[in-house]
């Protein structure tokens, strides 16, 4: 655009100044003439004015010499003649010279009108051209760019007010190389690149840069570069323009930093995450289905992923995904193949919808989370709970059992109160023997031995010399005999203090266990329990008092632990012996059915 | 009277703790009926019910040292015998085929025990009469 209004008003001016030099020339050459003009007129004036005196010089002489006289009238018509042709030719001259001047004034009043116009034209031109400037000078400032104009060695010489108001340089300073100061040291490189090819290929360049404002914030920034040519296609020097993408490139950023992070953790939530329409129809995966499942997500589309539930759970999941619509969310509980673990495992999936303004559901974004674990420990939980309860219950029947007999073997109410007082705290020491045991162990005899006695003898004295304990530690007991055996030790242990080796300083007890082999090649376990030094046993009194205890070795034992008992009042005491198998299985799931 | 509908009648007891079923039987037998048992075993049980028939009804414990009376149960079932559950257990813990049989919870009472075995016996003629 540029180009084409300069050319014609080149040619303008050059066409003027042609005009203007003939017309100098013309006005010298008529100058010339006027000036030979005047030259000839002076001559001839001058020529009269020697004739003149000359005739002047006749009529004053005397006229006495009649020859004289008629010498003279010769000489002074001869004059005459002289003067008149003179005079003539000057007349001729003159009018010639008036005919000269006009035509010259009339040149010389072309010339003017001729200057008048050319410099009214040059005016214009001028002024035409001042218009051109401006208003590019006005549009370059005026659009939101940054341009500048750079040589192919990337000096700059030119640039727009925008790029002074963005920068904060100064017009003044000098800016050739300095310009790219503004370039963050990071795209350096990137802009040395671009712009070493763009000058061998003579290519346009565009490239997203950061430009440094002048409040020392850089802002991305597109940057194009163009070459500007003259007629015979050689590049003059570099255009460039930078336009401010700072808000749309980090905006993208931001959408990219968001997609990325919301990627990262889908894909890093245990859950399986997926995207359906319709009624169940999966447009997406993440990549945790595919690596629980085994499906890849290709598989899973569409209704594929129900290949992968539990056929029993199929009909099911497809019933939820009817009702999902009305509902406006899915929610159902299903099982899932495990593929590292080649099973169906619980999960719970949960979908929401995904709607547009008017309400319409665009699609299903829908996670399936494991719940196996916790579905495995529920159903524990409902068996530990269930067997709480069995336990409780029995405890009580027992409980009102020992209350019953215990009645019917006491005298008084008080001695009732006594005896059924310990034996609910033998209950209760046995209670908490078998909740003290560390997961799967098991109650060792001894330990139960040594409770019981515990509560009467103070073993660990060194000082006493009644009681004896000689057998193999942690000799283990189902936790299904251990009540049972607990209260019948209880029930030996409490007969000793009131009747027996401990119901006095002296006497001993010795019970002495060990482990044996049955016939049948089970372990047995072998405890003889056996006072002695008892003084005056009364066997009527003792058999009186212990009528519930002999039942438990004798009856409930037997009954109970498949046990092999002896029951004897001897004389320096009771003697009594119990044989029983042990379990053989130690793995036995003792806490939750026994 | 109640007590009459037990009179005679022989009843199968399995509880595998001694002094509940020694307490079971007592109550029964003060009832007028006939304890087959007490045994504390699947095993035991299954061995009286082939042994010594015929039985009028029975009375189980469900959780016979960690193993289930079920087999016991449906043995019963099968002969027709009529049976009810005694048991720490809530009637969700039973197996469906047994959710509705006749079932009581411990400790048991024997007024409660009756009136639960009652209209089983009703519905059979006394094994004696068989």
């Amino acid at each position: 655009m540029n180009k084409k209004e300069t050319c014609p008003n080149s040619k303008n001016e050059s066409g003027m100044l042609d005009e203007m030099e003939q017309l100098r020339t013309a006005l010298e050459s008529a100058l010339e003439e006027n000036s030979r003009l005047v030259e000839d007129r002076d001559r001839l004036r001058h020529r009269l004015t020697l004739l003149a005196q000359e005739l002047q010089a006749i009529q004053v002489q005397p006229s006495d010499k009649l020859t004289q006289q008629q010498n003279s009238a010769e000489r002074h018509s001869q004059t005459e003649e002289e003067l008149r042709v003179a005079f003539e030719e000057l007349q001729v001259l003159t009018e010639e010279l008036e005919v000269a001047n006009g035509s010259l004034q009339l040149a010389n009043q072309e010339l003017d009108a001729k200057v008048a116009e050319s410099t009214r034209q040059w005016q214009e031109a001028n002024a035409a051209l001042r218009t051109t400037e401006q208003s590019l000078r006005a549009i370059t400032d005026l659009v939101p760019d940054l341009l500048w104009r750079m040589d192919g060695d990337g000096q700059a010489d030119w640039f727009n007010w925008r790029w002074f108001d963005y920068t904060g340089h100064e017009p003044s300073e000098p800016m050739a190389e300095r310009w790219m100061r503004a370039i963050h040291p990071l795209d350096r490189t990137l802009c040395a690149t671009a712009w070493a090819e763009a000058v061998s290929t003579g290519a346009s360049l565009q490239e997203e840069v950061r430009l440094q404002n002048v409040d020392g914030d850089y802002r991305w920034t597109l940057v194009r570069v163009d070459p500007m040519r003259d007629d015979r296609g050689n590049i003059v020097n570099w255009f460039a323009a930078g336009t401010d993408v700072h808000e749309r490139r980090t905006a993208m950023e931001a959408v990219q930093q968001t997609e990325l992070r919301f990627r990262t953790l889908i894909e890093g939530m245990p859950q399986l995450v997926w995207r359906a329409i319709g009624a169940g129809n999966w447009t997406w995966c993440s990549p945790q289905w595919t690596a629980f499942t085994g499906q890849d997500e290709q598989a899973s589309l569409g209704m594929g992923w129900l290949e992968m539930v539990h056929p029993d759970d199929r009909a099911m999941a497809r019933e939820s995904w009817g009702r999902a619509d009305e509902q406006g969310q899915l929610d159902f509980e299903g099982r899932i193949l495990c593929a590292s673990e080649g099973r169906h495992r619980h999960f719970r999936t949960r979908a929401l919808p995904v709607r547009r303004k008017d309400g319409t559901i665009i699609e299903w974004l829908g996670t399936s989370t494991d719940l196996d674990d916790i579905w495995q420990l529920q159903q524990q939980q409902s068996v530990l709970v269930s067997e709480l309860q069995h336990r409780t219950r029995n405890l009580m029947a027992i409980v009102r059992s020992i209350a019953t007999r215990t009645l019917n073997g006491s005298k008084t109410l008080e001695e009732f109160r006594e005896c059924f007082d310990d034996r609910m705290a033998a209950l209760a020491r046995v209670q908490s023997l078998l909740s003290r045991r560390e997961g799967a162990l098991r109650v060792s005899f001894d330990a139960l031995l040594r409770e019981e006695l515990s509560a009467h003898v103070r073993l660990d004295d060194p000082e006493q010399d009644q009681v004896f304990l000689e057998g193999p530690a942690n000799v283990q007991l189902r936790s299904s005999i251990v009540q049972t055996f607990a209260l019948a030790i209880h029930e030996l242990a409490t007969n000793a203090v009131k009747h027996g080796a401990l119901s006095r300083p002296g006497p001993q007890l010795h019970v002495r266990w060990d482990l044996k082999k049955s016939s049948d090649d089970a372990d047995l376990l072998c405890v003889d329990w056996r006072e002695s030094g008892v003084p005056g046993l009364d066997a009527t009194a003792s058999a009186h008092g212990n009528g519930y205890g002999r039942e438990l070795i004798e009856k409930a034992l037997p009954y109970q632990l498949g046990a092999s008992t002896t029951y004897a009042i001897e004389a320096d005491g009771v003697h009594c012996t119990i044989e029983m198998a042990l379990p053989i299985e130690p793995d036995e799931l003792e806490a939750k059915r026994d | 009277m109640t007590d009459d509908i037990l009179k005679g009648r022989r009843i199968l007891v399995v509880e595998d703790e001694y002094l509940l079923a020694d307490d079971l039987s007592r109550m029964l037998a003060d009832a007028g009926a006939e304890v087959l048992g007490p045994v504390p075993s699947v095993r035991e049980a299954l061995v009286l019910i082939d042994a010594a028939p015929p039985i009028d009804g029975a009375v189980l414990d469900v959780n016979l040292r960690g193993e289930m009376v079920f087999p016991v149960a449906h043995s019963l079932q099968d002969r027709g015998i009529p049976f009810a559950f005694a048991t720490g257990y809530d009637a969700w813990a039973l197996p469906e085929q047994f959710s509705t049989s006749p079932r009581m919870d411990k400790p048991l009472k024997m007024d409660a025990l009756i009136a639960l075995l009652e209209p089983l016996l009703k519905r059979s003629n006394p094994a004696a009469a068989h």
